[in-house]
């Protein structure tokens, strides 16, 4: 068990590392993120919705403009960090010999943990952008609370097929193609949850429809099951 | 047995058949030389070995540790060198021996990171990228990546490719001492008199099977 999570923390920060080292993309993944939250923030603002309607109205519109672009750039910037990731990993055979090491369910927990500190950290980035072109000044302690809790359960789902299929992409010929039509399908249950669960929070209003939250831990929870299943045989031939 | 057995091992890749039922067996402290023309099945034979891809059918076992049964607890017990070079080229080499040290729980990391890169003549490029290394000098740190730790079972696929003279005289008493100690070595060659210098037998692998061989393989 000591050996296991040793090498866990050594493969964790083998895949923060290379991230951090191939920071060039996943900067170009962020200013692409950044630049649809500017740009829809631009075009539908400075008035988001109707001045016609009540303050309340107006803010829960917002809301969920602001949760869906939010999420739209999240899932982008989150495809490119997933295929570095794996994409590092394949580009001198650096994970064949890390096989010779370690357990598959290992190296596949270490990386989806890793996706989602990077995961993590990229929507904060996008959380401060979106609440300052969206005007969002309402929120309180408790709101920002719910919300990174929001967005480590996405971020836990997305690095749980993330980790999965971008091993998938990485030993397959244009599988950078393949990621993107594969994964952005399979995450769309965990976007929607997410903005559904994120809406009512930009909001600062309580969240009624608890489906969703459930939708989101489930989602986590299955697709890591699944990935720890499965990371061994992708990663064979 | 005590030793390698490999049986009847087929694989297809793409399609193709690779190996066509290849049977081997090395005892501990015995060596290999596999020799063949591009295609005959030997990387892809070294990988079935290295455990790192399942064959169609037959059997690899070491020491009584069946490698699809078991495969994890026979990884361990083997030190693999590939085609590539099986590294980080964006870590120093340093950066790369500590943590595959690390991964496997060597005692000492650090201090057997220093050894082998010192043993590979890399200290003095310990600390610059593995991608702004030569041809040569990376084989030799996935050679040192290798030995860090003392495998029972060496597989080496080319080891000798880009390295000058005085580095393959290097690895070839590397090798001598390796199996003094006791670990049994497969390594695969387009150059047939290295392979002859550094194993005791010779087998050569023809469209996908071990057509020829001496000594225990045959």
């Amino acid at each position: 068990m000591k050996h296991t999570l040793a090498q866990f923390s050594c493969l964790f920060y083998k895949d923060l590392s290379l991230q951090w080292r191939s920071r060039g993309s996943m900067a170009v993944a962020l200013l692409f993120s950044l630049s649809a939250v500017t740009l829809f923030a631009l075009v539908y603002g400075p008035f988001f919705s109707p001045p016609e309607l009540p303050m309340e109205a107006r803010r829960r519109e917002l809301a969920k403009l602001a949760a869906s672009v939010y999420w739209t750039a999240a899932a982008f910037a989150g495809v490119v960090a997933v295929y570095r990731s794996a994409e590092a990993d394949r580009e001198a055979g650096g994970i064949r010999a890390v096989r010779m090491d370690a357990d598959g369910s290992v190296v596949y927990a270490a990386r989806m943990c890793a996706l989602c500190v990077m995961l993590c950290l990229t929507q904060l980035a996008l959380g401060l952008l979106t609440a300052a072109f969206f005007n969002i000044a309402w929120l309180t302690l408790g709101d920002i609370l719910r919300l990174v809790g929001v967005g480590v359960g996405a971020a836990a789902g997305f690095g749980a097929v993330g980790a999965l299929m971008g091993a998938m992409a990485a030993s397959t010929r244009g599988g950078e193609g393949l990621l993107a039509a594969g994964m952005l399908p399979l995450q769309l249950p965990l976007l929607i949850a997410a903005s559904k669960c994120a809406a009512p929070i930009w909001a600062s209003e309580p969240i009624q429809e608890k489906m969703w939250i459930a939708l989101l831990i489930a989602y986590a929870l299955i697709m890591s099951a699944v990935g720890l299943l499965l990371f061994e045989l992708v990663l064979e031939d | 047995m005590n030793g390698l057995a490999a049986e009847r091992l087929e694989k297809t890749r793409g399609g193709l058949q690779v190996l066509r039922g290849a049977s081997l067996r090395v005892e501990r402290g015995g060596s290999l030389s596999l020799i063949g023309a591009n295609g005959s099945g030997k990387t892809t034979l070294l990988e079935l070995l290295a455990g790192l891809s399942r064959p169609n059918s037959g059997s690899i076992i070491w020491n009584g540790v069946d490698a699809r049964k078991r495969p994890m607890t026979y990884r361990r017990r083997v030190g693999y060198a590939a085609h590539e070079p099986l590294i980080y080229p964006e870590w120093s080499g340093r950066q790369n021996l500590l943590f595959f040290a690390r991964l496997r729980g060597i005692e000492q990391p650090r201090l057997q990171a220093e050894r082998e890169l010192d043993e590979a003549g890399l200290a003095p490029f310990a600390e610059t990228p593995a991608r702004f290394y030569s041809r040569g000098m990376t084989q030799r740190l996935a050679l040192a990546r290798v030995f860090l730790r003392r495998s029972e079972l060496l597989l080496l696929d080319e080891p000798f490719a880009g390295l000058d003279e005085e580095s393959r005289q290097r690895l070839l008493n590397r090798l001598r001492q390796e199996r003094e100690r006791g670990a049994a070595l497969i390594l695969a060659t387009h150059d047939a008199e290295l392979g002859s210098q550094a194993c005791e037998e010779t087998a050569r692998l023809q469209n996908g099977a071990v057509v020829f061989s001496r000594g225990s393989g045959e």
